[in-house]
């Protein structure tokens, strides 16, 4: 009965994210519409696929598995990640008003360097590919919870539907997809969470149980490689979410500065109480050690709970969450890794005069080609979902932080330091990550060796731009006007 | 203090900083935009 009912809600789901895409793809036009959504979006589907992002399947299953095996020492990553969109919000302040189609124009632009906007480009796709392979991860163990075991035909399912509406609609069909997303996950957490904390034992028996079964999950640092695990934690995190091209493109998509800001406004509070439930899967988890399944590991937990403690029909509500969150950012990473493609590398870099039409084509094939790609990487499982995702979150925050920090609000920031800062902070987390291989890096419990990376990155752009010569204010005068009155 | 004590405590920080991103944009918009 219970595989029928999860087959039927994970089925349902994806059946009515496909309807949703495909109606709103209809609005696609042309690869700007693909790439940006026709920088029209206003605050309601700003606010779906702001909290749909955010809830990928490293949110959703991360942290329920995390507090289940670190204990409460965990939360310093979604603190890192709350953090981090304060990061953003500083960074939108100044980036909107510059209209860019992708991330990675502005460093054609802000550092009239081609080398740059090609490195960013191509890097860039090959950290989000990182991110896939966690969101894929996520939707084989959606389907494995479902149907009771099959982890292989999870990740299929999601394939299919992916590339149906990826190589439809680009952002609009994203963004219009992710409102029911974003609602039908709020309500999935907060009814079962809310079920299990009024129905169970008091929340702060729960947290002494867990803890009296198992001390080291009160701790607040050790669980997570003590406070240097902690600082890379930080550095890879933190500026990981302020600078993610994910985000960085939901700032060029709102239709004016303003509903760009206001998406932080809307968004953090659903996503302070949702963070909140998932604390209490993990810590019920914790706390009544429900048996997993075998094949089952610790990123299972989250379901295991749902299903064990909470009604039937809320299970099945927070399967179809499961779904959509495992679905959503997959989705639109996707989009980002073709629009960096077409826009930065074949256009920019290779074929400045190629049409519109053939753009929106190239951009179609290569989801599909990346797609499969990337579903054949899940199908090894290689490492829990938010040390997967360690990797795309830590090479984006070498690439785009400091260079877009400093570019956006020092005049000194030049294509020297940029240059400097990217290069340098690849190259050490190539040294760290060897290291790592050859069993010689110390800090690795929660992430992986990236955060060192990041600080090099930043320390190599603030001393390159206040040592070199800084760039002609002509070139940069557009980035330090005034604001314009709306 | 002891250790449920103390992990309540930082669950609370936790939570307040879930927040940081909505009060910080409030406050930009309050002064800036005069919202």
């Amino acid at each position: 009965m219970i595989v029928w009912l999860g087959a039927l809600v994970v089925g349902g789901t994806i059946l009515a994210y496909i309807i949703v895409g495909l109606w709103y793809a209809r609005r696609v036009k042309t690869a700007e519409d693909f790439f940006t959504g026709g920088k029209g979006l206003g605050i309601l589907p700003l606010v779906g696929t702001y909290t749909a992002t955010y809830l990928s399947a490293v949110t959703v299953m991360g942290i329920p598995s995390g507090v289940y095996s670190q204990g409460f020492s965990f939360l310093w990553l979604p603190m890192f990640w709350s953090l981090g969109a304060v990061g953003t919000v500083i960074i939108a302040m100044r980036y909107k008003r510059l209209h860019y189609s992708t991330p990675a124009d502005f460093f054609r632009h802000r550092y009239q360097s081609k080398f740059l906007e090609i490195l960013i480009s191509a890097v860039s796709v090959i950290a989000l590919i990182f991110g896939l392979v966690a969101q894929f991860t996520a939707m084989g163990i959606v389907w494995s919870v479902a149907l009771e075991g099959t982890f292989t035909l999870g990740v299929i399912v999601a394939s299919v539907s992916i590339l149906i509406i990826v190589a439809a609609g680009g952002l609009v069909s994203v963004a219009y997809s992710d409102i029911a997303k974003a609602i039908i996950f709020f309500s999935a957490s907060v009814l079962a969470a809310g079920y299990m904390v009024i129905t169970g034992p008091a929340f702060t028996d729960v947290a002494s149980m867990a803890i009296d079964r198992a001390p080291e999950l009160g701790a607040l640092t050790r669980g997570m490689g003590g406070p240097i695990g902690i600082f890379f934690l930080f550095l890879t995190w933190c500026f990981g979410v302020a600078a993610h091209p994910q985000y960085l493109i939901r700032i060029s998509a709102a239709i004016d500065e303003r509903v760009a800001l206001k998406q932080y406004m809307y968004a953090w509070p659903i996503l302070a109480v949702i963070n909140l439930t998932f604390v209490v899967f993990g810590l019920w988890g914790a706390a009544f050690d429900p048996e997993l399944p075998m094949g089952y590991t610790r990123d299972h937990i989250g379901a295991v709970v749902v299903l064990e403690y909470a009604p039937l029909g809320l299970y099945a509500l927070f399967l179809a969450g499961l779904t959509a969150a495992a679905l959503s950012t997959t989705d639109s990473v996707i989009q980002l890794c073709a629009s960096y493609l077409t826009n930065n590398v074949i256009k920019e870099g290779f074929k400045p005069d190629i049409s519109d039409h053939a753009l929106l084509k190239i951009s179609r094939y290569f989801s599909i080609g990346l797609v499969i790609f990337v579903a054949i990487i899940a199908l090894y499982r290689w490492a829990w979902i938010t040390f997967i995702a360690g990797y795309a979150w830590g090479l984006l925050a070498i690439l785009y932080f400091a260079p877009t920090l400093w570019g956006l609000y020092s005049k000194r920031a030049n294509t020297t330091a940029a240059i400097g800062s990217v290069v340098g902070g690849l190259l050490t987390f190539v040294i760290a990550q060897t290291l790592a291989i050859l069993g010689h890096w110390p800090y690795d419990v929660e992430a992986p060796p990236t955060g060192v990376g990041v600080l090099v990155g930043i320390i190599l752009m603030a001393v390159l731009s206040y040592t070199t010569k800084p760039p002609e204010e002509a070139q940069i005068s557009r980035y330090f006007e005034k604001k314009s009155e709306q | 203090m002891d250790l449920v004590t103390s992990a309540m405590l930082f669950l609370l920080v936790a939570f307040i900083a879930w927040l940081a991103p909505s009060i910080v944009t409030y406050i930009y918009l309050k002064f800036y935009y005069q919202d």
